[in-house]
């Protein structure tokens, strides 16, 4: 008995003495709130049980806490749209993080909860998207990949203009979405991206697929040895023949953490994003999905920025100019499919 | 013509086999109107259908004019299209999406039969002609009456002018009338075309009036086979004589027989009586003495010998129209006497009936061992 | 006075729950259609503007309807034959070909079409490249962005759906008419020609249409696939996702109902086909239980057919998924990649499997219980109630799989949020099933419907005559009679439930993953080794669960047997 006691004393202490001492302390005064809470679910990534399980235990770990954490995906422009519906409805979600890049459905109806992340909690201000979220990962939908085993890394693209080049001619295989080219245009011009588009689509006679997932396997099988829109760090680090050729230019666009305004448990949601900035998280999701701020050193991301002109796409210009630009590359993108 | 060795079928069902035919030896003539007979499971649709390749026999053989047909042993079995002959079907089997017309003319047309293209017309008129049915040609079948729909499915089967035409329970669908109507139209016309035919029912006054032979059959068996007389007057043993007809039967047993005659020893004295196999009886073994109503003479006359007389009394009496049945009993055993309908007699009287020898009939029990037909594996 | 209360209105309360929901699904996307920007309290025809003004629509819909009757010729094909086989022959290989079929239905779409595009593509196809034919732009031996690859690929996906449609049609056939034929000297294959399919022709245009309605509507080969030009469930699909903002609800909206437009044609030419031969669907008399054709000779080219079905549509997927769970990240195989080829992919999609496997058998049980319940209530209502209601329900319920899985599973979550003050069901499994069991209510109705016109009025009114009530007659002789035919609906029900991701991707709730759900996120996570595993195991799990259900309800034996 006094063994058991003994034991029990120890699994609750124990996260009690990992704590950290370097929290700000209205951080710390979150982590009581957030224990009361107990549980957080958080939606955005598609992680398998392991992975959800590592980032239990990180997240855990962080903050001396048993938080239950669960996780779920799905097509996030429709999640964010009935979630914004539910909210004006006052019906539940169920969710407490939205972890997307994408939030304009849900922006005018106050379905996202304000957080001061830099004020309040000590965050980075230039990780701060709007007065919502707070930027975790950059991302990775305007990036080329070559197949290593079809490219060799000197006849590899130098220029994202290098894509017009007459020898990829049905050989690129792109996402049916203007995504990439949104990103691209705060980097190169709406006019020139637009032109870059058109002369890919109407010289190059490109692949396009509606789905990420079948882009990457793809240029995995060396079918098309380029792919644009989608990152393979998660592959690469498994011995994939893919990789990210040496462009000069590298765009990026962020996503973060949302704590939505209806969440049931709002502080440790916001426990969460904050974790997932700090290195412990950052290494997480590294590890998970090769996730990663260009900012934090030694990542994947990190390397590969190392060097090459950086642009990252300010998250208030994204969603003044999200709509406009999604239809007109759409409009391009349907003239050359239909 | 036709003949059949050995057949035997089995299914299974569930955990169950049951043996539908069990070892059934037949032949038949050309030109004979051979009637399979029997009660329901009896398996006389069973024998039909395998002679039409439509069920497949566990053992045994069949053969028209000496060509094989199924042969368990060697395995070979002709499929139904590559057999000589036709089948008209209990429910008629009418295609409901074609006409009489089409009906008839489908299988002259994709059929292994089929005949050149220019003759499919007068072929099926001419056997809708001989059916009176020609003026139906083109009607939707599904609008015919059961009188209308058998006459095609007969048009049907003859419209391939087989050499064997088999016919299952053509007739039990149709009014009582009808029936009668067509039993004598059908004969004849069987015997104009010099059809050899196997007719399965259970009607016995159906088999009776139309066969030229008639196979009873019971549990799988072939227990009698002979003319309509025959199986009439002289039923082989209980079954056949209680199905074909009514008849009196009084329990008893054999006390003496020779020659085609027996002394029957019953409760109300010893009679005489004919047999119709002197190889099943043995003295003392239990037998019924057999009459139909209608041969039992009553009163009894003056100038009959006693000992073909039997003391009985007169519990009922049913009015038929033409005939007047009265209801007997003479100890434990009831009988039934069929009479003329002016015939009068008194409720409750007491009287002397004759039992004529030469109608009387000694009739064995039907064995035991014919009586199931499942077994439980 | 108070009047007793009659069982027969819970028939008649299924068939309306069982309607509402339908109504649901369909008014979701007719109300989607008049809004924009995901708002539903706002309504325009914008949306019909911009579709109809495109002046690539007519070439889309052409496309579409390509691929609608391609997919359907290639489905009846293998389907018509194979049910005929299972149903109404001695074939040898029945149980091989029903656990192939069942297999086929547990096979997730993408691996399929992703096991064509290895061996088929232009530029590095493995049989283009054992031909020496590979080709970037122009004509390689094989080219697999097409829509004939297409029309073949969904095809033959729906090969197993339509034959478990067709069975029960085959098995409540009366089998005097077709051994009336064979021994009129007509051979067994003229006779299934000339009597057995006219008979079966209102079942065989019930599975046409119906699957014309699935395969306009399949998004899974043509995002894989995806051939030149599009067809209109890729602009609902885009309208939807691919647009990474709002979701284009008036758009994809629009483009649903132009799909019902294109559904609701074939459905209205099937129901004049079927006042024309409802005149001649039973017709009196003794009706004989059909007996089982010998093949004989022909067991080789029918074993020979399922031969040819299983290799392109479940031999090639199977090794492929077998092949992508030996091996780290997905590729085509090749001597070097030999190397890499490991069990881990197993082992890790074993770790994963016991929860989500117990959330989709809930899900299937769920789902089985609800679709049932309404498609024999309103089977029920359609066949055998004389409201002039009744073939409207009909209709409607035959529209329903014309909404896009995408839109019904949104109308769903808006229903969900709607009416949570009185139920809280939005976020639960139950709103799942109940969506899963509405888009699955045509297929139980198409297949419970032909069954039932079989059934000869006489043998209930037998029994109303015999003292019991419409109720017992209900449960004592039309069940008894419609087991084969609720067997199967629910066997494909439950397999469908097992495998569908759409509507679980969009109303998965927090804290139930299921298994279909479980492949995705492992496959968009790139851990295809472990995917394919997950894949595998549900294969095996479900064909099982086939064969069992199959054993237990006698569904195997149908009637007498010859022994041999």
């Amino acid at each position: 008995m006094k063994k058991l006691l003994a034991l029990a004393f120890i699994l609750i202490a124990t996260p009690v003495l990992a704590q950290s001492d370097d929290l700000p302390d209205t951080v710390r005064a979150l982590i009581p709130l957030a224990e009361e809470e107990g549980e957080l679910h958080i939606y955005g990534a598609t992680l398998n049980p392991r992975q959800v399980r590592a980032f239990a235990k990180s997240f855990n770990a962080h903050y001396g806490t048993d938080i239950d954490l669960s996780m779920s995906g799905g097509l996030h422009s429709a999640k964010a749209s009935e979630v914004a519906m539910a909210h004006r409805a006052g019906v539940p979600t169920g969710i407490d993080v939205f972890w997307t890049g994408l939030i304009s459905a849900m922006v005018d109806t106050g379905a996202l909860m304000d957080v001061d992340w830099a004020g309040d909690y000590g965050a980075d201000p230039s990780l701060t998207m709007g007065q919502w979220g707070l930027r975790t990962h950059d991302g990775h939908q305007s990036m080329v990949t070559v197949n290593t085993g079809r490219v060799s890394a000197a006849d590899a693209p130098k220029t994202y203009y290098d894509l017009l080049d007459p020898k990829w001619n049905g050989r690129i295989v792109l996402p049916r979405s203007p995504f990439p080219w949104i990103a691209m245009t705060y980097a190169l011009g709406e006019q020139e991206t637009a032109d870059l588009l058109t002369g890919i689509l109407t010289q190059q006679n490109p692949k396009m697929l509606a789905r990420y997932a079948d882009i990457r396997a793809r240029v995995l099988s060396g079918e098309f040895p380029i792919a644009v829109g989608t990152d393979i760090f998660s592959l690469k680090k498994r011995g994939a023949p893919v990789d990210h050729p040496d462009i000069d230019l590298l765009v990026l666009s962020s996503s973060g953490a949302f704590v939505l305004a209806d969440a049931e448990h709002p502080a440790a949601a916001k426990l969460w994003g904050l974790w997932a900035v700090s290195p412990e998280g950052q290494a997480t999701l590294e590890e998970a999905r090769g996730y990663s701020l260009a900012a934090t050193p030694g990542t994947a991301l990190n390397k590969y920025a190392e060097g090459r002109r950086v642009v990252h796409v300010p998250f208030d210009w994204r969603l003044e100019n999200h709509d406009r630009l999604a239809e007109r590359f759409l409009g391009i993108l349907e003239k050359a499919g239909g | 013509m036709i003949s059949v060795r050995g057949l035997t079928a089995k299914y299974r069902l569930g955990r169950d086999t049951v043996t539908a035919l069990d070892g059934i030896d037949l032949h038949i003539e050309p030109g004979q109107v051979f009637v399979l007979l029997g009660p329901s499971g009896c398996g006389k649709t069973t024998l039909l259908r395998c002679l039409a390749g439509l069920e497949r026999p566990t053992s045994g053989q069949i053969e028209i004019e000496g060509a094989p047909l199924s042969d368990a042993e060697t395995g070979l079995f002709i499929p139904p299209e590559d057999r000589p002959l036709a089948m008209v079907f209990q429910s008629y089997a009418m295609w409901p999406h074609m006409t009489v017309f089409d009906n008839v003319a489908f299988p002259l047309k994709a059929g292994r039969r089929r005949v050149p293209p220019h003759e499919v017309s007068d072929r099926v008129t001419e056997v809708l002609t001989l059916l009176g049915i020609d003026h139906l040609a083109d009607r939707s079948v599904t609008t015919l009456s059961g009188g209308q729909q058998q006459r095609v499915g007969l048009a049907r089967a003859l419209a391939l002018r087989p050499r064997v035409l088999l016919m299952d329970e053509p007739l039990s669908n149709l009014d009582f009338r009808l029936q009668v109507e067509l039993r004598g139209q059908l004969r004849t016309l069987m015997h104009d075309l010099d059809l050899t035919t196997v007719h399965v029912t259970h009607n016995q006054a159906e088999a009776l009036e139309m066969g030229d032979r008639i196979a009873v059959m019971d549990a799988g068996h072939v227990v009698q086979i002979g003319d309509p007389e025959s199986i009439y007057h002289r039923p082989v043993d209980e079954h056949v004589a209680r199905f074909v007809g009514d008849m009196n039967l009084i329990p008893g047993s054999v006390a003496r027989w020779s020659d085609g005659t027996a002394q029957v020893l019953t409760a109300s004295g010893t009679f005489l009586a004919m047999t119709a196999d002197d190889t099943a009886l043995s003295e003392g073994s239990r037998c019924f003495l057999g009459i139909r109503p209608a041969d039992l003479v009553v009163p009894a006359p003056e100038s009959a010998s006693p000992e073909t007389c039997m003391t009985v009394e007169i519990v009922n009496r049913r009015f038929q129209g033409d005939r007047m049945v009265f209801g007997l009993k003479a100890g434990d055993t009831t009988l039934e006497v069929s009479t003329h309908h002016s015939v009068r007699l008194g409720i409750g009287s007491t009287i002397q009936i004759q039992i004529p020898p030469d109608s009387a009939i000694a009739v064995i029990p039907t064995p035991e061992n014919r009586a199931h037909g499942v077994t439980t594996v | 006075m108070l009047r007793r209360f009659n069982p027969l209105s819970l028939i008649y309360g299924g068939a309306i729950i069982g309607l509402i929901f339908v109504v649901v699904s369909l008014a979701g996307n007719v109300v989607g259609s008049f809004t924009s920007e995901a708002r539903f309290d706002r309504f325009t025809i914008d949306a019909y503007v911009r579709l109809l003004s495109d002046p690539g629509l007519p070439a889309t819909m052409a496309r579409t309807l390509a691929l609608g009757f391609g997919s359907i010729t290639v489905t009846l094909f293998f389907a018509l034959p194979f049910a005929w086989l299972l149903a109404r022959t001695d074939f040898k290989w029945k149980t091989g070909l029903f656990t192939l079929l069942a297999a086929k239905l547990a096979i997730p779409g993408f691996i399929t079409a992703m096991a064509y595009v290895w061996l088929f593509n232009p530029s590095a196809g493995l049989v283009n490249e054992v031909l020496g034919q590979t080709n970037y732009t122009g004509e390689a031996a094989f080219d697999v962005y097409q829509i004939k690859w297409l029309c073949l690929l969904q095809g033959l996906v729906l090969v197993p759906g339509a034959a478990f449609m067709l069975i029960p049609a085959l098995r409540n056939l009366d089998g005097s008419l077709e051994e009336a034929a064979r021994v009129a000297g007509v051979p067994a294959w003229k006779t299934f020609q000339h009597i057995v399919l006219p008979l079966l022709a209102p079942g065989v245009l019930a599975v046409a249409v119906f699957y014309f309605v699935v395969a306009v509507e399949m998004f899974d080969f043509v995002a894989i696939i995806a051939p030149p030009g599009d067809v209109l469930v890729l602009t609902i699909y885009e309208a939807l996702n691919t647009v990474d903002g709002l979701p284009d609800y008036g758009l994809a909206g629009a483009a649903g109902v132009l799909l019902f437009a294109l559904s609701a044609g074939a459905i209205l030419f099937y129901v004049r086909f079927l006042r024309q031969a409802r005149k001649y669907a039973v017709l009196g008399g003794k009706r004989r239980d059909p007996g089982l054709v010998r093949l004989g000779k022909w067991q080789r080219p029918a074993s020979a057919l399922v031969f040819v079905w299983m290799t392109l549509s479940v031999g090639l997927p199977v090794i492929t998924l077998i092949w992508v769970a030996l091996v780290p990240f997905i590729q085509p195989p090749s001597v070097a990649a030999l190397d890499n080829v490991s069990l881990f992919g197993f082992l890790d999609g074993l770790a994963y499997l016991s929860e989500p496997l117990k959330n989709t058998a809930i899900v299937m049980a769920g789902t089985i219980i609800m679709a049932m319940t309404f498609a024999i209530c309103l089977t029920w209502v359609v066949t055998r109630s004389r409201s002039t209601m009744a073939p409207w329900a009909d209709a409607l319920v035959f529209l329903a799989p014309a909404v896009p899985a995408i839109v019904t599973a949104t109308a769903f979550q808006v229903m969900g949020i709607a009416v949570y003050q009185w139920l809280p069901l939005y976020g639960t499994l139950f709103l799942i099933m109940a969506a899963m069991g509405t888009r699955m209510l045509a297929y139980c109705t198409r297949t419970m419907n032909a069954a039932a016109l079989q059934i000869h009025p006489e043998l209930e009114e037998a029994a109303w005559v015999a003292g019991l009530s419409k109720w017992q007659t209900f449960k004592g002789v039309f069940l008894p009679l419609m087991a084969p035919a609720i067997f199967y609906a629910a066997l494909m029900v439950g397999m469908l439930a097992a495998r569908d991701l759409t509507l679980p991707l969009i109303m998965n709730s927090a804290g139930t993953p299921l298994v279909s759900v479980l492949i995705f996120d492992l496959q968009t996570n790139g851990e295809t080794a472990s995917a394919a595993a997950v894949a595998l195991y549900m294969i095996v799990v479900l064909v099982l669960l086939a064969l069992t259900a199959r054993k237990i309800t006698g569904m195997a034996e149908p009637g007498l047997e010859p022994t041999r």
